[in-house]
């Protein structure tokens, strides 16, 4: 199990800038949550509607969402989301977890992998860093777009003007996201089922939640799931990869938003 | 004679629909209510398909049991995909509008004052009601309807 913590934390920055994985440089590329951005125009606030789950009550819930297969990550029957080269992870660790909400609503059957492009090219050209927080705006003003009619990794801006494209995002859009503060509150979103885009402002980037994990007794992570391919990390019971243990302190997001609800667009009748 | 002796049959009625507004569940010595067997609450041409919804802000407060219908890969949602049915799960005030026309069916049958709400159905037959408080009685109740 790969964990990350404050003895081997360097290990994943490269340079600062960028690292290689899975033979592809990975741009760090993430900016903090910009001086003013009113998320209130797009979300809730976790602490207004829920109720933080004591960490009295954490080592057996989590022995429970093993056992039951109730972890984020048990419903990820899906490659790893691969970024490539681009510096878009805060589109990518948003429609990661953004796929795997709508999973969860609607079961495997219904799972689409929405791209990152079609995202981080209306907001920044697909060519520059941003925040994720920008991302679920975007996926909750004008919806996302399943990557089979607009590639996950393909920099066309001038497909957000495709009528297909248009209507395609009506169908997906997020309509429920809270902003989330301090482990606490990623520790319950995760131990309620909510998946999350999570942003480290030490890597500069953005990844999703997958899992709630107890490493020792007394010591705490959460699972992430990066969006660099299949190759980084470690595997999910599918065999699918993507998945590190980020210990509390490092591993505390520094920022994130729960995506609860996504349009329910099925696709297969009952 | 007292006028409200007239009419013994009303005034239980009366009584049985106050006491299912006040406790909500649970009358009868245990019994769920209320369940619409025929007809069916939604068209369904596969063995078994599900909606439950819920409360998002309460799920933490739901039974263990509720709690593992609504997470778990395991269990009801397992047995269910397994026959090639549905499994969804949804918020209250989650618009349906864009949804496939067996679901904005079922939400008609959900009672938004009793979540978590359970609606299934085979295609002929099919239930309402409120999630059972234990994971075995959930699955138990779709097997009657979906088969071993």
């Amino acid at each position: 199990m790969l964990i990350v913590d404050d003895t081997n934390w360097q290990t994943q920055i490269g340079d600062g800038k960028q690292i290689v994985v899975g033979g592809e440089t990975r741009l760090l590329s993430a900016i903090p949550k910009p001086e003013g951005h009113n998320s209130r125009g797009y979300s809730k606030v976790f602490g207004d509607s829920f109720k933080t789950i004591p960490r009295s009550e954490w080592d057996d819930r989590v022995k429970e969402l093993e056992a039951k297969k109730m972890q984020i990550r048990d419903h990820q029957n899906w490659p790893c989301d691969n970024q490539g080269s681009y510096p878009t992870c805060w589109a990518a660790g948003t429609m990661q977890a953004i796929s795997t909400a709508r999973v969860m609503q609607l079961g495997i059957k219904n799972y689409i992998r929405f791209s990152a492009m079609a995202i981080a090219c209306p907001i920044s050209g697909g060519n520059s860093g941003g925040y994720e927080g920008d991302a679920v705006e975007y996926a909750t003003k004008y919806g996302c777009v399943d990557s089979k009619l607009w590639g996950y990794t393909d920099r066309s801006p001038s497909k957000n003007r495709d009528p297909e494209i248009i209507a395609n995002r009506a169908l997906h859009k997020t309509l429920d996201s809270y902003e989330l503060n301090g482990f606490d509150e990623f520790f319950t979103a995760m131990l309620l089922g909510f998946p999350c885009t999570v942003s480290y402002n030490w890597w500069s980037h953005v990844v999703s939640l997958a899992g709630a994990v107890v490493i020792e007794r007394g010591s705490y992570g959460l699972l992430i799931r990066n969006n660099w391919g299949d190759s980084y990390g470690d595997k999910n019971s599918f065999g699918h990869g993507g998945y590190a243990v980020f210990r509390e302190g490092r591993g505390t997001p520094s920022g994130g938003y729960m995506i609860y609800q996504q349009t329910p667009s099925l696709m297969l009748a009952a | 004679m007292e006028p409200t002796n007239k009419f013994p049959v009303v005034r239980l009625l009366l009584a049985c629909i106050a006491g299912w507004l006040i406790l909500g569940d649970d009358i009868g010595g245990g019994c769920t209510l209320p369940i619409v067997n025929d007809p069916p609450p939604f068209v369904t041409t596969t063995p078994v398909s599900v909606l439950i919804v819920e409360e998002n802000r309460e799920r933490g407060n739901y039974t263990p049991g509720q709690q593992a219908v609504i997470k778990s890969t395991l269990g009801a949602k397992a047995y269910v995909e397994g026959k090639g049915g549905s499994f969804i799960v949804l918020d209250k005030d989650t618009p349906t509008d864009k949804a496939a026309p067996w679901v904005q069916e079922a939400m008609k049958a959900v009672q938004p004052n009793l979540l978590p709400w359970m609606v299934a159905a085979n295609p002929k037959t099919g239930k309402s009601m409120q999630l059972p408080k234990e994971e075995p009685e959930t699955i138990a109740i779709l097997k009657q309807l979906g088969g071993d």
